[in-house]
């Protein structure tokens, strides 16, 4: 008899976004159609409208999709101190030997604008981080420690947070639950290619709500792959689909070959991506018609995790703390 | 007594000692009776009457003769006195050898006896040459440039302690289990000036470096024989359990072993209805009964609830569970998954008190042993057994038979081995849930795995022919636990599941899955293992063999699919001409045995894994080729 096995709580949970203080969302107009569905639906067995979901902030459309009004954005120059901590993204533990990138302009390639490093405890101070503007982070161990991969988070908005200072929270994914995860589920990781992870979220989550706070994820909602053509393309560019990927959801935070939408945890993964930028897009079937619910444009690295949560009513992932309005 | 030995050593009889002296009665009587004839030969001749001289002559002669018998009689004194001393000295040592009799009596009763072995073994990977990957030929893992070596040793020793053959106890210690050679965890700050070898294990952890690992007694009673305390287990060919001792494999060595924390109560039945029916058989079959009892587990570490709960849930979500609701408002307030790792520290002072938390397992049985017995038509040996496991714990409703049949029979220069294992049950043990039924902990195992061995040879050669299973799960996280690896120390092979197999399983169950890791056992597949053995002189073995290995279940990520999986019911992604094999292997071993108790044994395979399993995402030699040569020497008495 094997040995016992202890719980995974792996949650890819990829709500990894760092919080900030709450808000709600406000703003103007800001229209964007999708139209790309080239999959066959017909495996969505029935299932309607994404259960428990708040889809009020926009309408879903069968083959277009007024958006949610993103707002307009009055916090333009301020930075915030991020009072932060890398914690291990499966046991939510913080971990040691990591340090943190940020790029301001939320694309995580060249030289970074700022670093931190993590103490023995996880802890990490970054200053002069902007705030209500989206920037890429990407959380790295020490070189040679061979323990977690490389974790990017790509359409991060911290909020103005508290007397310039914000928490904030950094996710680290192990080497082990990066490969645990697709060995569940029957998939080999090629290391060439890469993963993407997320939530998907419906309107009433806080764009700043912690990762633990499990309010607004989306049951019932399918997630197809497009690539884009540029490195920073407009949504709509992103219409061919991608099919050599293999799209997986979870039960209970736990990885599962046989689930076909997300369960009420709302999490999603996307496993062997190549390198290159993709929008991932989630869809639902409300009145027996399938419409799309929102949108992430992800840049993939090789090797590495991809952490991309889509917000209903939102094509791009960018989603703004309501502190950003005020 | 001590007039009667002084007549029994005048008469000659000195070897009579007290002990011995009622079978020297017959010399005494001798004795007598040569004295009652003398006295009757001197009354003949005082028949006839002598002359007036002759009187004075004869009194002289009487004179003379009493003189005589009085100088006798103080001879005899003093003799009498002589033997007297020497009667005292007897019987100083007499008690003298009593004594050494009572103490050799002690040593013999009081057995110890020391069993064990050491052994070194060295390990090449790689054929040697750098190809233009960069990469030596035949290495194991991708980033390898040149050819890999090391060499780890084991040593194990067994005390036995034995009393009157009635009692035993029995004391096993290993040290230096699995160390590699060297110093590896830089005790020396500067590795070229190292002289001090760590306990570096071959996972690259510190070992200890002397470990007790079994202790248990065994005694016997009238109608059995008990044991209790920590002890080895074998059964059959050792697929379910192997006590990993000595050197069983034709190729590679035992790296583990089974022992567990047991009473056992062993009996022979039939001699038991002999006695209880006081009929008296010449011969009492070797059948044996064995019931034993395991606590496998009094508290696991890891915190086991068997349901999550999140923080911040309230009644009106269908997600809520009053059992995470420590305050009765309504809304939960605990936060922990299926189970929860703790520190020893955090356990309360009655940690061992609740049971409910055990694992325990009760083993039956029955098996027959016959040596050098006749049958069909041939002498020679035969075991047959059937053995029984009902594992529980309460906890995790898990209620687990296992099953397994074993049968080892040898006549004419044949023999024919099997073992079959069958595990079945239910459980909620097993924290990977699935989200096909309404409990996502709940699991029916059906697990199998058998392993059947044939074989014929003649005083020079042998032929083995050997096929075997070990079944797997297309799914881990489903509602049927199908997949076990047979046991690490049961080895096929010296190369394929030996070390690639096992290196892909190490990769890919990793954390807190590890156990699901094959550890050189035979994995997920079917295989058959055939060998022609030369036994060139009577110390000397040359066995070459090899290894056909066919997936049995693939999950798509340890053993990646092939459409025919899918269309079985595989939920996986099919790979495109996908092989029928996991892969093929050939192996040659030389081993020879001198002085009795010294063995060395050279070894060398050929492995060519195929596109079923993921080498280059692992990170192993992805042009499937991998070669390996090792060599043993060993102390075994």
């Amino acid at each position: 008899m094997t040995r016992l096995i202890s719980a995974l709580p792996l949650v890819l949970a990829l709500a990894c976004n760092a919080g900030s203080d709450k808000g709600t969302d406000k703003g103007t107009d800001k229209d964007d159609t999708d139209t790309t569905d080239t999959e066959d639906t017909s495996d969505f067995d029935g299932k309607t409208a994404a259960t428990g979901a708040d889809l009020t902030c926009f309408t879903p459309a069968a083959d277009t999709t007024e958006w949610a009004p993103v707002g307009t954005v009055t916090v333009t120059s301020a930075t915030v101190t991020l009072d932060g901590t890398i914690q291990d993204f499966e046991e939510e533990e913080p971990v040691s030997s990591r340090t943190v990138q940020l790029w301001f302009s939320d694309v995580a390639q060249g030289p970074s604008d700022t670093t931190g490093n993590g103490d023995a405890n996880g802890k990490i101070t970054i200053d002069d981080v902007p705030a209500c503007a989206p920037l890429s982070w990407l959380a790295k161990e020490i070189a040679g420690l061979e323990e977690a991969k490389d974790t990017y988070k790509a359409h991060q908005v911290f909020g103005t947070g508290t007397a310039g200072t914000l928490k904030a929270e950094f996710n680290s994914v192990s080497n082990n639950t990066y490969r645990l995860i697709p060995t569940i589920v029957g998939i080999s990781i090629d290391d060439t290619k890469s993963v993407i992870a997320g939530t998907v979220y419906g309107c009433g989550r806080e764009a700043d709500a912690l990762p633990s706070d499990e309010t607004g994820r989306v049951e019932g909602a399918r997630v197809r792959v497009f690539s884009c053509p540029s490195a920073d393309p407009a949504p709509e560019d992103c219409t061919t689909p991608v099919t050599n990927v293999e799209i997986k959801y979870f039960i209970e935070n736990f990885p599962d070959r046989n689930q076909p939408y997300t369960s009420d945890d709302g999490l999603f993964g996307v496993f062997n991506v190549p390198p290159g930028t993709f929008r991932v897009e989630a869809y639902d079937s409300l009145d027996g018609t399938e419409r799309i619910l929102g949108g992430t444009i992800v840049t993939s690295y090789a090797d590495s995790i991809n952490i991309a949560n889509i917000w209903a009513g939102y094509p791009d992932g960018v989603k703004y703390p309501a502190s950003c309005f005020e | 007594m001590r007039t009667l030995c002084t007549a029994l050593l005048l008469a000659g009889g000195l070897p009579a000692l007290a002990q011995d002296a009622p079978e020297e009665a017959p010399p005494q009587g001798e004795a007598v009776e040569a004295t009652a004839e003398g006295d009757a030969a001197e009354g003949d001749e005082a028949e006839e009457a002598p002359a007036p001289d002759d009187l004075a002559d004869i009194k002289a002669k009487i004179d003379a003769l009493q003189d005589t018998i009085a100088s006798q009689q103080a001879q005899i004194d003093a003799q009498a006195a002589k033997l007297d001393e020497q009667e005292r000295e007897l019987d100083k040592q007499r008690d003298g050898l009593t004594k050494v009799r009572l103490s050799r009596a002690g040593e013999k009763k009081l057995k110890f006896d020391v069993t064990g072995y050491y052994r070194a073994r060295g390990h090449v990977f790689g054929a040697g040459g750098v190809t233009d990957s960069g990469r030596v030929a035949g290495a194991l893992f991708d980033d390898q440039p040149t050819t890999g070596e090391f060499l780890n040793q084991r040593l194990r020793l067994g005390f036995k302690v034995s009393y009157k053959d009635v009692a035993n106890l029995n004391v096993h210690i290993q040290a230096l289990d699995n160390v590699v050679w060297g110093d590896n965890a830089s005790k020396a700050r500067t590795a070229l000036f190292a002289g001090n070898p760590s306990l570096t294990g071959t996972d690259g952890l510190e070992v200890p470096s002397f470990e007790l690992f079994r202790v248990w007694t065994e005694f016997k009673i009238p109608i059995g024989q008990f044991r209790v305390g920590r002890m080895p287990s074998q059964w059959g060919m050792g697929l379910l359990v192997n006590d990993g001792d000595g050197f069983k494999n034709d190729f590679g060595e035992a790296y583990f072993s089974s022992q567990f924390d047991r009473i056992l109560f062993a009996t022979n039945p039939v001699a038991i209805a002999q006695a209880i029916t006081k009929k008296e058989e010449k011969h009492t079959p070797p059948v044996f009964f064995v019931f034993a009892y395991d606590l496998l587990v009094n508290d696991p570490l890891i915190q086991y609830y068997g349901y999550r709960c999140s923080p911040g849930v309230d009644q009106s979500n269908a997600r809520y569970d009053a059992r995470c609701d420590l305050d009765g408002d309504g809304i939960t307030d605990r936060d922990h998954s299926w189970t929860e790792d703790r520190d020893a520290e955090r356990r309360e002072s009655s940690w061992w008190a609740d049971t409910r938390d055990d694992v325990q397992e009760a083993v039956f049985a029955l098996f027959y042993r016959g040596q050098q017995i006749k049958y069909l038509k041939g002498v020679g040996d035969l075991f047959a057994g059937f053995y029984v496991i009902h594992r529980w714990q309460p906890e995790t409703e898990s209620a687990v038979t296992i099953l397994d049949g074993t049968l080892d029979a040898s006549v004419h220069g044949a023999f024919l081995q099997f073992e079959g294992v069958g595990i079945l049950g239910n459980t909620r043990a097993i924290t990977l849930p699935n989200s096909l039924t309404a409990d996502p902990l709940q699991k029916t195992a059906g697990i199998a795995s058998y392993a059947l061995r044939a074989g014929y040879g003649r005083q020079w050669w042998q032929i083995v022919l050997e096929s075997g299973m070990a079944s797997g799960d297309n799914a881990v996280n489903d509602e049927l636990f199908t997949g076990r690896a047979m046991n690490p120390d049961y080895n096929v092979g010296l190369l394929l599941y030996e070390e690639v197999i096992k290196e892909v399983t190490q990769r890919l169950w990793v954390g807190d899955a590890s156990s699901l890791r094959s550890q050189g056992g035979v994995y997920n597949s079917h295989y058959l293992f055939p060998r022609v053995k030369f036994f060139p002189m009577n110390n000397t073995e040359l066995i070459l063999g090899g290894v056909v290995a066919f997936p049995d279940k693939p999950d798509g990520a340890v053993i990646k699919c092939g459409q025919a999986d899918v269309d079985a019911g595989s939920v996986c992604t099919p790979i495109a001409d996908p092989s029928p094999l996991l892969g093929w292997e050939l192996a040659l071993a030389l081993k020879h045995r001198f002085q009795e108790h010294i063995l060395v044994s050279f070894e060398t395979a050929y492995a060519n894994a195929t596109n079923r399993l993921p080498l280059n995402e692992v990170g192993l030699n992805p042009d499937g080729h991998f070669f390996t040569f090792q060599a043993r020497a060993a102390w075994e008495f």
